[in-house]
């Protein structure tokens, strides 16, 4: 029997017993609204969320089941994996999770006593041995794909060329720019960069095309523009310097420029190696636009390890991200990460349990965490940001905007909202409070805090 | 840093034009990394020190320390703090749909004895400063951490921050409108004297519309000690000004201008006592229009519809008190209202009148029976009357007045007004429900639906007054408007009255006791043009009902 489950089931037994209002997941409302992919689904959902609506209710260690009486006949069946979640419904909506899978949740979080401990039906049986066979299927498959090793070497051989031959290029580009002055950008319209990272996409060097839009907007920003601009070409440029002669290179680093300049890794592969098992605290998230894909980090710490770990989804615009994981749950589980200089990215392996957090552990103060920070540079000088969560900071007005104090009197200013600042003051009160943050090497923006025992989500976090 | 910066400038200039910097000048260590930096080209060469210099410089970044003392923390929290299941309730109020339901959180709120969630506080404080009805909800749930962050920002500051004697006068003279009105809203619950004494100061000086906007500010903490000072601005030059003036003095039941106004209805009004059958009312209509009465607020050209003299009847009524009437000819309001007779013209009284139903279902074949005490006299003018007493009754909130306006209102209506311009489709109908003592209110609702329960589609009358009482409804009248809606949602075609009771589900939500729920789940037709409004209907009972339970 899983955590989850036997949560639930405890929980279930303390609401007969006493008739308390208990909740049946370990999320809050806000986090299973937080799964919904968009705002139409979550409105829907919490209509659905009532008694009234649903017959057939039950669960097993597993799985929780019911049947939806909407306009239609034929109600609709709606099953839920708690680990994880994984979501099963019979509706035709195209938007996963639908609103009878979220609304179901809410239902089982705001109601508990409405379960029953029962055996599956039949069409929740059907899906879970489907699920199972699914998976069988594409590890099958998996093996048996070993493509002709011969062509895959000269695909590699191949893609190999064209990349050194766009490096090239494009080094010459960057000291034509130096050469020039950075002065002249700011009169250059935005397609001046996108030409570019579009040369680098053709030569298959998408992360180096990513890098070069990325800057496309630094000009207009403002006072220092230019010292920011050259720290990024330079830094672009030392990763043009290392793949030019990667051959001398540790191996180690070697992978991390192969996956600066682009190229992907086999998550199928990926996941058969070994994975590291520990409680993965979720930190925080944030989701942000680059170019026509949405991008969300999901930040996660190893109690063990005491080191984070970097989920990456994509989505196209409109379509939801993937959001299994909610911030302020504690999840043993194994990562496997992206080989590098520098493990950072991760996918999860395997799930075990989830739990909520219990505490967050941090670095002492700043200084040990941007410490930590450098460290991580030292390693790997492309490191676009890392987590910080920093234990006994104060959150502080200045001036006009915001702060974080520590504990021996080191002051960083934040980035963050007029909003959300005020409501890190709320929480914290002057008070020293454990702080969740995004640092870039030259700005803090918080993700989350933690006070009072639960991890509240700030600025643009979900 | 110098190096650094030295580096972006010829960045900037570019290496054709200006010469690459020596860049010595950083710690040993670094200067020897550099001093390897040997490549083809200054322009390699510069972004290969630059890259170093930026990723030394960012990896051995150590924040700066903090001089300025820090501010005062929170003093601990005075009241236990609100449970999460409560706290993520209030979030989807904020955030989400249920933000009408927003009221009756606060309430239950401040009957637990909790605070207000730190998390929420900022939005919370927002809508304190842009809503006043939410104002006095929100400002005594402040906790300590509540005070302590509002005393921080500009603009809540003000929700909390007593005005200091001495800053009183700059503001006044000085300060800005809005800045000013507050003040007066501040003073005028601490020391309600002290705000036309302000007022005379700098009466000359003010713009007719903020004449206008301070005097407003006077209907709270409203007595007779404001009397002199709005006697005088009855003389003011402009319209907008005396009408605010006369309206206080009009809700002043013992000021000179509601005995002025009585003096002149005193010979307009009588009631005629018969030894056999029943007293009339005899109403006459003014026969000039005064200076004098212009200078009370009585407007000379009257409404489309209503004729002069009528019109200058109907407003002087409305400013004396009712109980003026009921005393004077020593009788109750209830008779007072059932003397005046038909005020419509003759309908068809089978529809309007309450059809009875036996317990299996068929109808009794009863004709309308006018109710005895009601006069078959027709009184002239009667529904200038009617309108001009529901208007003072909700003006001084007479509770047995506003019962017998109401019964005889939901009975049978009366028109004088078009429909923009009467009291029952206006706002002020909600303080004359107000004014009935809530069981007896209840009472006589829930008997009128339960006698009209197959026929709601035509009790529009009374619809108005439920959807106009606005305070948590008992379990009988909510019970009984259910039965009701059952009937109506069952009928095969919708109509424009069936309309009005489906949309006022919306509504009803907010005052049904949320307990009712498990009850309300049942009974609607399976799936009709209802099902939209039921769901939400019940959707927003459920929420109460958690948001209450977990308040509890």
């Amino acid at each position: 029997m899983t955590k989850v489950s036997q949560l639930l089931l405890s929980r279930m037994e303390l609401r007969s017993e006493i008739g308390e209002v208990a909740t049946v997941t370990h999320w809050s409302a806000e986090q299973i609204i937080a799964l919904a992919p968009d705002g139409q689904v979550a409105k829907a959902a919490r209509s659905l969320a009532r008694p009234g609506k649903w017959q057939n209710l039950g669960c097993d260690e597993q799985v929780c089941w019911g049947e939806y009486q909407g306009s239609g006949k034929i109600p609709y069946r709606t099953a839920v994996i708690l680990e994880g979640p994984t979501f099963k419904c019979s509706c035709p909506s195209r938007k996963r999770p639908c609103k009878h899978s979220v609304g179901f949740l809410l239902l089982l979080q705001a109601e508990p006593h409405v379960l029953q401990k029962a055996d599956p039906p039949e069409w929740v049986r059907k899906w879970l041995t489907g699920r199972a066979a699914q998976a069988s299927k594409k590890a099958r498959k998996r093996t048996e794909s070993v493509a002709d090793p011969k062509a895959q070497a000269r695909r590699a051989v191949r893609r190999e060329k064209r990349v050194r031959q766009g490096v090239d290029v494009f080094a010459s580009w960057l000291e034509d720019l130096l050469r020039r002055g950075l002065g002249s950008l700011q009169s250059e319209p935005s397609s001046f960069w996108e030409t570019q990272a579009a040369r680098l996409v053709d030569a298959q060097a998408p992360g180096l095309a990513r890098r070069v839009l990325g800057m496309a907007s630094i000009p207009a920003s403002g006072d220092g523009w230019h010292e920011r601009l050259l720290g990024r070409l330079a830094r672009l440029h030392l990763l043009l310097e290392a793949f030019q002669r990667i051959d001398d290179l540790p191996l180690d680093l070697q992978e991390e420029v192969r996956i600066q300049i682009g190229w992907t890794q086999d998550q199928d592969a990926l996941r058969q190696r070994h994975g590291e098992r520990d409680h993965w605290l979720v930190l925080g998230r944030r989701a942000t636009e680059e170019g026509r894909l949405r991008v969300q980090r999901t930040w996660l710490w190893g109690v063990e390890r005491r080191q984070s770990a970097l989920i990456l989804d994509f989505a196209p615009p409109g379509q939801p991200l993937e959001s299994g994981l909610i911030p302020g749950t504690d999840l043993d589980a194994e990562l496997v990460f992206w080989p590098g200089s520098f493990p950072l990215r991760a996918l999860v392996k395997t799930r075990h349990t989830t739990c909520p957090m219990e505490t967050l552990p941090g670095y002492p103060d700043l200084v040990a965490a941007l410490a930590a920070y450098g460290a991580a540079l030292t390693r790997n000088p492309w490191l676009d940001r890392l987590v910080m969560p920093v234990e006994n900071i104060v959150p502080i007005r200045q001036g006009d905007g915001w702060a974080v104090r520590d504990a021996q009197d080191h002051l960083l200013p934040l980035t963050v909202s007029s909003d959300e600042g005020w409501r890190l003051l709320a929480l914290s009160g002057g008070h020293p409070v454990a702080l969740v943050a995004e640092w870039d090497g030259e700005t803090l923006a918080p993700l989350s805090l933690w006070v009072e025992g639960e991890l509240v989500p700030i600025g643009g976090a979900q | 840093m110098s190096d650094w910066m030295d580096l972006a400038k010829t960045a900037l200039l570019g290496t054709s034009r200006a010469p690459l910097p020596p860049c010595s000048l950083s710690g040993a260590a670094i200067a020897s990394l550099l001093s390897q930096v040997v490549e083809r080209g200054p322009e390699r060469r510069l972004l290969s020190a630059a890259a170093l210099l930026k990723t030394w410089e960012q990896a051995g970044f150590v924040p700066p320390p903090g001089h300025a003392p820090l501010a005062e923390p929170a003093p601990p929290d005075d009241r236990p703090a609100c449970p999460s299941h409560a706290a993520q309730h209030l979030a989807q109020m904020l955030q989400g749909d249920m933000r009408p339901v927003l009221e009756g959180w606060l309430g239950a709120l401040a009957a637990s004895g909790r605070s207000l969630p730190h998390r929420w506080l900022p939005e919370l404080l927002d809508l304190a400063c842009q809503k006043s009805d939410l104002r006095s909800l929100i400002l005594p749930l402040l906790d300590a951490r509540g005070r302590w962050l509002a005393a921080q920002h500009e603009t809540w500051q003000k929700l909390i921050v007593p005005f200091e004697p001495e800053a009183l006068n700059d503001v006044w003279e000085t300060g800005s409108r809005q800045a000013r009105l507050t003040l007066l809203h501040h003073l005028r619950a601490a020391d309600p004297a002290q705000v036309p004494e302000l007022l005379n100061a700098t009466w000359g000086q003010e713009p007719a519309k903020d004449r206008a906007a301070f005097l407003a500010t006077l209907s709270t903490g409203l007595s007779a000690a404001d009397e002199p000072f709005l006697e005088s601005a009855l003389d003011d030059r402009s319209k907008q000004v005396r009408a605010v003036t006369a309206d206080l003095l009009a809700r002043l039941p013992g000021s000179q201008l509601v005995e002025r106004t009585q003096a002149r209805l005193r010979p307009l009004l009588s009631l005629e006592r018969r030894l056999l059958g029943q007293s009339r009312l005899q109403v006459s209509l003014p026969e000039a229009y005064s200076q004098e009465m212009a200078r009370d607020g009585i407007e000379e050209k009257p409404p489309s519809g209503l004729g002069q003299r009528a019109w200058w009847l109907l407003q002087m009524i409305a400013i004396v008190p009712p109980s003026t009437w009921s005393q004077a000819w020593g009788q109750s309001p209830g008779k007072l209202v059932n003397l005046i007779g038909e005020t419509n013209p003759p309908r068809n009284r089978e529809i309007k009148a309450a059809p009875m139903w036996r317990a299996d279902g068929t109808r009794m074949s009863i004709a309308y029976t006018p109710r005895e005490s009601r006069s078959s006299h027709k009184t002239e003018h009667g529904a200038v009357l009617l309108e001009g007493w529901s208007q003072a009754t909700a003006r001084h909130r007479d509770g047995e007045w506003a019962e017998a306006l109401l019964k005889r209102w939901a009975d049978n209506p009366w028109k004088v007004l078009s429909s923009q311009n009467a009291f029952f489709s206006s706002e002020g109908l909600s303080d004359l429900v107000l004014a009935v003592p809530q069981e007896r209110l209840e009472g006589w609702l829930t008997s009128l639906l339960r006698a009209q329960r197959r026929s709601l589609d035509e009790a529009g009358e009374l619809l108005t007054v439920l959807l106009h009482h606005r305070r948590p409804w008992g379990a009988s009248l909510a019970s009984a408007v259910l039965s009701g809606l059952y009937v109506l949602a069952a009928k095969p075609k919708p109509t424009p009255a069936t309309w009005r009771w489906r949309s006022a589900l919306d509504d009803f939500a907010r005052y049904v006791p949320p307990d009712l729920v498990d009850k309300a789940e049942k009974g609607w037709p399976a799936e009709s043009v209802w099902t939209k409004n039921v769901d939400r209907f019940l959707t927003i009972l459920h929420f109460r009902r958690a948001m209450l339970q977990s308040l509890r």
